[in-house]
């Protein structure tokens, strides 16, 4: 920063900060403390990232300074805090902010027009990357452009809306667990759809609710507890492991036998089983299993097997007794 | 002979309807499929099945509690005949006896409704597999309330296998049972009884 009032300001911020420390040095790694949470990580960026931090990763809307801000506003803060602890727990921890962020942020007090700063996309640091093959960025790109999302009237509808970029974080399915896989992702779903406030930047409809929505499920809260808002209401028809061609309501899944079948959609997409149902520990879509029981997807392939031949010796005995009638009748 | 009073021949009558349909919802459930075009859809028939328990299970109160405070309960008590060999009388009656023209060797009186071998299958069905297809069905109707909270994740999958055997073992007990009303003193005697109350003699 060039401006001498800049570092004097930045400094004296930092000075009131240490009344709360939040940075502790102690060799080459450092722990961040803010608030409860204690995060150590090892980052060359992070002292110059506190520069940004200091103004950027205080909590609650209660910062102001009339010689850089003319009036502030609550929207307008959300949007620029960043949890600092969940920045540090993030894919892009070790990122400069300015990697991402004009450089020119740098300078302070920051330029007016920066407010309309365009973020790059995904791609543009992803993209066309053998390293990253496996996240299929070029499939989402593809079918997020003709997703419902893609068609929103007001604000454009990028790939930060849903995924935060500070705190996106990739997770292990198997230690995470599926219960909690389906409550992150289906958070980010309603984040929107059942908050006015951010729904109302992109549509000018009321934001329904879901619930009343769903009403036509039995089991409504089972449904909405345990499966993920993508798995009815995104195509299946995708590359992607987690699919991005979110599609309209009029599309999504509403016949039961979709997913309540041999060929369930929901072993298809949630646990990425083969089509077809195959026996997994004696239950067809038996990766299943271990989540929930769903009638239809999971019965037991011995269980119908014997049941089938008990049921067909009963019958044959049946017949038997009655032709045996039948012949002595006459007689 | 007057052996089956009003009460019993209505909850008979509701109970077999109510039963067909819990089976054929059950099974339409248990196979569903989007290329099962001759089962009914998934969704209705949870609609019916549940319905349809629901029916069953206030039914079934009502046997229970007739059987307690009339003289029905009577034919289902264990009596001195009802033992292993009087089973086997019976089926070796129904296997052979019956076709060299053998009489029955437990008729039906005012004091016996059913053979031995009748009574232990009444006696199972009513009084074993249908409190428990009841409980399990219960359970998996509420499972978050009832099987979560109670037993612990994850054993749905213990509750829906009771609740499925024992729906296959009662739908042969019905076939059988169906098939067994044939072998009266003429092939509708024993469907006619049901409906008029009467029993026919054996005899005729």
């Amino acid at each position: 920063m060039k401006s001498t009032f800049g570092r004097l300001f930045i400094l004296s911020v930092f000075v009131i900060q240490t009344v709360n420390p939040v940075i502790v040095c102690d060799g080459a790694e450092q722990t961040i403390t803010a608030g409860k949470d204690s995060v150590s990580i090892v980052s060359r960026n992070t002292e110059i990232n506190e520069q940004c931090l200091t103004c950027h990763g205080r909590v609650g809307p209660d910062y102001r300074n009339d010689t850089v801000f003319s009036g502030t506003k609550p929207e307008i803060l959300e949007k620029m805090i960043i949890n600092r602890a969940g920045f540090l727990k993030s894919n892009h921890r070790s990122f400069r902010c300015t990697d991402c962020h004009s450089g020119d942020f740098a300078r302070f007090p920051h330029a007016e027009e920066l407010k309309k700063e365009v973020m790059p996309s995904c791609l543009e640091c992803h993209g066309y990357d053998e390293k990253y093959t496996g996240f299929h960025f070029e499939d989402i790109e593809t079918e997020f452009k003709v997703s419902v999302h893609c068609k929103t009237d007001k604000e454009s509808f990028t790939c930060w809306t849903c995924h935060n970029p500070h705190y996106d974080k990739l997770y292990n399915p198997d230690s995470l667990g599926i219960r909690q896989i389906v409550h992150n992702d289906n958070l980010i779903c309603t984040d929107c759809h059942e908050n006015k406030r951010h729904f109302s930047r992109f549509s000018d409809s009321s934001v329904v609710n879901i619930s009343k929505a769903h009403r036509f499920l039995p089991r409504r809260r089972a449904h909405l507890n345990n499966i993920r808002c993508i798995d009815c209401h995104a195509s299946a028809d995708t590359k992607v492991p987690v699919p991005h061609m979110v599609l309209s309501k009029e599309k999504a899944v509403k016949d039961c036998n979709e997913c309540h079948s041999r060929n369930s959609l929901m072993a298809e997409k949630m646990f990425r089983s083969e089509p077809g149902g195959k026996l997994q520990k004696g239950f067809y879509n038996g990766k299943m299993t271990g989540y929930v029981y769903l009638a239809g997807a999971n019965r037991n392939g011995y269980l119908n097997m014997v049941s089938l031949i008990v049921f067909s010796l009963m019958l044959i005995a049946v017949m038997v007794h009655i032709i045996i009638r039948v012949v002595i009748s006459k007689k | 002979m007057y052996l089956y009073p009003l009460w019993v021949r209505l909850w008979h009558a509701l109970n077999g309807i109510l039963v067909i349909i819990l089976i054929i919802t059950g099974i339409s459930m248990q196979y569903a499929g989007k290329d099962a075009w001759f089962l009914i859809g998934f969704q209705h028939a949870v609609k019916w099945h549940n319905a349809a328990a629901i029916m069953l299970v206030a039914g079934y109160i009502a046997f229970v509690t007739g059987n307690l405070l009339t003289a029905n309960g009577e034919y289902y008590r264990k009596k001195e005949e009802d033992t292993l060999k009087g089973m086997i009388k019976q089926l070796k009656y129904y296997l052979s006896g019956m076709f060299r023209k053998e009489k029955s060797p437990f008729p039906v009186t005012p004091e016996r409704k059913f053979t031995p071998l009748q009574k232990i299958a009444y006696r199972i069905t009513m009084y074993a597999a249908m409190p428990l297809l009841i409980l399990s069905g219960l359970c998996l109707m509420f499972p978050e309330t009832i099987i979560n909270r109670i037993f612990g994740p994850g054993r749905l999958v213990v509750f829906d296998l009771i609740h499925i055997i024992l729906g296959f073992l009662i739908t042969l007990f019905l076939i059988i049972h169906i098939y067994s009303c044939t072998l009266g003193p003429k092939p509708s005697s024993l469907f006619r009884g049901i409906i008029t109350g009467f029993h026919e003699p054996d005899d005729q």
